[in-house]
């Protein structure tokens, strides 16, 4: 055996030392010292690994990071308060740590929304209900990392039949740029019966900020509810960023499911969704955007377990400079799952040379009772489209940003919050090339 | 739905008709491998020593080598040390030159297939080197042949005679070390076909091979080489099928093509072996390695496969597109039946400039039968307007079965344009409806659908070999859906 890398080493000494430092209950240090056998058994996966294939964590390897030091002065959050207007409660994390003066937990009929740490306090149903028991399995080895390690996150618990009309704003702000941090958020979702919710999990960065920021999200959707969930990972600054989202879901509950990647050096986003009920739906959405030196892996898993279940899913991504995305999306129908029904596309417009894509739409199929499809296309901007444009009397640069533009604008429209939407689509213009001419048309 | 179920029932429980032993002495090397093995094979194909060292190096190779077990499928470990590396027919001490020459038994055997050999080379021009079990025991046509310059010949012969061919070319295509099979057969290949066209000469006929296994417990490891130099043209056929087997037989065969420039290669492929009883018993283990090289510019190579046979398939016929404006193309029917388990697909590598690919799989899972497509498509920076066009069909019948898609799109290159599309269905009800409501029987409207379903791939078969391929398409499911 060779020796631990230096990450492991240091992952290693992170629960070692959460083992001994913490006056948790007994149950929690059992469930981390799971969590690190775990972990420990199926390692950080390499590119022999099927699902890191084109995903290489080597650089992430050879970093050294520390957890974030709970008792410490939080450093200034300067996204925070560009936030603050928004209606609807919210918890804003610095660095992985709650900022209470930031946040605002007023409760709400039918909503609880508060931090992991006092929910263990309390004894939580929600949480023994739900911790470590939806996000497992041997696919997920940075879920087990993400338990081993846990230190602090969000509860929200929806009552059956509320219909909770403002989101629910999870912050997460990376601001330490003098060490490698490691932290490991956990959500905890239990959306009751019949009720309505809409969750925005946005991810920041500072300039500069050395965090590798480990997220696991666990959901149960009650029969017949709805969820609207934005993940948002905002922007370049972001480093290392794994985030995985687990969701089971009962019959007649509907999801939808909003990914929104603006860039970053190496993010992986995991969305493993089993639709356990008959009549459970789940639409996935994702845009992403790779310029130069950033890496994006959008990892989905869809299973269909009961009969009339259905699955949509639309993923675009536009690539340029040096930037490289992956795709891997997987649609399981199991042999019960009668009538169920998957669509997947996955659309990716390459704008210069360096960039690559990687793509690949699975379907494994055990039920003859389906109707299944999907398509994956990799190419530029449709000729024709430019030449109308062109003949309109529209500059070739303009008529290509346009198209461009038009591109991820087509999934940025169907984002249901229009705070959210707006907010993004301000961050799109920005981060394409020729943004610009881009704010010059729209 | 009571009739369909009979229907399944009955072409489940249909026994394989090309099942039977021909009883010819075999010359067969005891079980296992060794340096010594391989040293005894070559020494009875009379082999120069070049290819007893290639041999060697494959093997000392192999054995540094882990068995693959990322494909979708499922079976018992396979005793390499328990197959008899080499069987040959012992009676003809040297080839015949003629049919008349040709041992009765053997003749006997390819009119239970229903391949009459001479007749067949007649009636339908085709040149027939046939292949039992490993040792070439009759080729025709071979003066028509070698008039127009064209070589075609057992492989240990043009070891023999074509040094330099050989040399030049074998495992310039795929190397020992490409794949674990592969450099098992590198190590142990006994015998198969070497094609040679020569600039500027289109084949004057169809080429075709008919690979049976017979001796048992005998693995079969085909190689093929075919090469078709500046402006060459040529079509070759290949068919398979064998006897009834209780244990699984491993069959890994390597074919490389090499297509310089403006050369045409079209492959077509009916594959029909053993693919063992109702419960899974023998059938024979597929494990095959086949890539085509368009080496030249504007050089195209076209695979086509109708594959219906075999226990378990693993087959991934490829092109990698090198010279200017080469084209690849594969068109794939693969049928999986009761414990059938199949895992094909293609590779299309996009190195050369303007390089076009074309891909068409149809899968139809019937029974308990697990049908997965694999395919990679992989632009490479320098391939300046690449082109690739995917389909993916898949035809689930019955509620046991399978259907998976692995498609692997890899592009980097912007002026590339991808197409990936793929659907997985039953046969619609309303479809069938419609047929039955215009006076069809269920049966021969579940056989037009089927039919209709794969025909972008039959079109692309020689006119003989589509005939064929729909009778077996017929034979192997004919009635399986309702």
């Amino acid at each position: 055996m060779s020796s631990p890398s230096p990450a492991l080493a240091s992952f290693k000494a992170a629960a070692d030392q959460l083992a001994i430092n913490d006056a948790a209950p007994d149950w929690l240090n059992a469930t981390r010292v799971n969590g690190w056998q775990r972990f420990a058994e199926m390692g950080v996966p390499g590119v022999r690994d099927e699902r890191w294939k084109y995903t290489r964590l080597a650089a992430l390897e050879r970093q050294s990071f520390v957890l974030p030091n709970h008792g410490g002065a939080l450093s200034k959050a300067v996204h925070a308060e560009e936030f603050s207007a928004l209606p609807g409660l919210r918890m804003v994390f610095v660095d992985g740590c709650l900022d209470e003066r930031s946040s605002r937990l007023a409760g709400k009929a039918g909503l609880r929304v508060r931090s992991l740490d006092n929910a263990i306090a309390d004894n939580d149903a929600v949480v023994s209900e739900l911790l470590g028991k939806i996000a497992q399995g041997p696919l997920h080895p940075f879920a087990a990392l993400n338990t081993a390690l846990l230190a602090n996150g969000a509860v929200i618990d929806v009552e059956p039949h509320a219909t909770i009309e403002e989101p629910v704003y999870l912050l997460f702000i990376s601001s330490c740029a003098q060490v490698s941090l490691i932290s490991n958020p956990r959500i905890l979702l239990n959306i009751g019966a019949n009720a309505s919710v809409t969750v925005v999990e946005h991810h920041l960065a500072h300039d500069g900020a050395k965090n590798f920021v480990n997220v696991t999200t666990e959901g149960r959707i009650g029969e017949g509810a709805r969820l609207e969930y934005c993940s948002v990972l905002d922007g370049v600054a972001l480093d290392s960023h794994i985030n995985g989202l687990h969701l089971e879901q009962a019959g007649d509950s509907h999801v939808i499911h909003n990914s929104v990647t603006l860039g970053g050096r190496m993010i992986r986003n995991d969305l493993h969704c089993r639709l356990l009920g008959p009549g459970s739906h789940i639409d996935m959405r994702g845009l992403y955007l790779a310029g130069d030196r950033q890496h994006v892996d959008n990892h989905t898993l869809v299973e269909h377990c009961a009969p009339h279940t259905s699955s949509a899913q639309d993923y675009k991504g536009v690539l340029h400079g040096r930037g490289r995305a992956v795709f891997n999306g997987k649609v399981l129908i199991h042999s019960g799952a009668n009538g169920s029904e998957a669509h997947q596309s996955n659309g990716n417009l390459l704008l210069s040379e360096k960039a690559e894509i990687d793509t690949k739409p699975e379907l494994e199929i055990y039920n003859d009772d389906v109707k299944c499809s999907h398509g994956a296309t990799v190419g530029q901007l449709d000729k024709e489209a430019l030449f109308y444009l062109r003949s309109r009397g529209i500059g070739e640069a303009t008529a290509r940003s346009m198209l461009t533009f038009a591109f991820a604008e087509a999934l940025v429209q169907r984002i249901g919050l229009s705070d959210v939407r707006n907010r993004i689509e301000q961050r799109v213009i920005e981060l394409l090339p020729e943004s610009e001419r881009i704010r010059s048309f729209v | 739905m009571a009739s369909t179920q009979k229907e399944l029932q009955r072409v489940v429980d249909r026994k394989y008709e090309h099942g039977f032993v021909t009883d010819i002495e075999s010359d067969t090397l005891p079980p296992g491998l060794d340096e010594n093995v391989i040293r005894a094979i070559s020494a009875r194909k009379d082999e120069p020593e070049y290819l007893l060292e290639w041999r060697l190096k494959a093997y000392r190779h192999w054995l540094t080598m882990t068995e693959p077990h990322w494909a979708h499928s499922n079976y018992p470990p396979i005793d390499y040390s328990a197959i008899s590396y080499f069987s040959a027919p012992k009676s003809p001490d040297d080839a015949p030159k003629s049919l008349d020459e040709v041992d009765p038994k053997l003749l006997e055997t390819y009119e239970k297939l229903g391949i009459p050999l001479h007749e067949r080379a007649r009636l339908a021009g085709v040149a027939v080197d046939a292949v039992f079990d490993s040792v070439s025991v009759a080729t025709t046509f071979k003066k028509k042949l070698s008039e127009a310059g064209v070589i075609f010949c057992p492989f240990s012969e043009a070891a023999r005679d074509y040094p330099e061919l050989v040399q030049q070319y074998l495992g310039s295509v795929v190397p020992y070390t490409d794949n674990f099979y592969a450099a098992l057969n590198s190590a142990v290949f006994t015998d198969g076909s070497f094609v040679f066209i020569p600039k500027g000469t289109r084949c004057p006929m169809e080429l075709s091979t008919y690979f049976r296994i017979n001796a048992a417990n005998t693995g079969q490891f085909e190689r093929t080489l075919i090469i078709a130099e500046e402006g060459s043209e040529v079509s070759y056929l290949e068919g398979c099928t064998a006897p009834m087997r209780d244990e699984n037989q491993l069959h890994a065969a390597v074919v490389e093509l090499v297509a310089l420039d403006n050369a045409r290669i079209k492959y077509s492929t009916v594959q029909n072996w053993y693919p063992g009883d109702a419960e899974g018993r023998g059938g024979i283990y597929n494990f095959v390695t086949k890539r085509g090289d368009c080496r030249g510019n504007n050089s195209r190579i076209s695979w086509t496969q109708v594959e219906t046979g075999s226990a378990i398939t693993w087959k991934y016929p490829s092109c990698i597109l090198r010279g200017d404006n080469s084209v690849g193309e594969f068109y794939s029917v693969a049928v999986t039946n009761n414990l059938q388990q199949a895992d094909t697909g293609t590779k299309m590598i996009h190195i050369g400039r303007n390089t076009r690919s074309t891909i068409v799989s149809k899968g139809i899972s019937a029974g308990r039968g697990q049908n997965a497509y694999r395919g990679l498509v992989k632009i490479l920076p320098g391939a300046e307007g690449a082109r690739n066009y995917t389909q993916c069909d898949s035809l689930l019948m019955g509620d046991a079965c399978g259907a998976h898609t692995f498609p692997y799109v890899e592009v980097g290159n912007p002026s590339a344009i991808v197409e990936h599309e793929a659907t997985t269905s039953r046969i619609g009800e309303d479809q069938l409806y419609y047929c039955r409501q215009r006076g069809l029987s269920e049966e021969d409207a579940v056989n037009m659908i089927v039919n209709g379903f794969c025909k972008d791939v039959f079109k692309e078969l020689p006119m003989e070999f589509a005939v064929e391929a729909q009778n077996l398409l017929g034979v192997t499911l004919e009635g399986a859906v309702g």
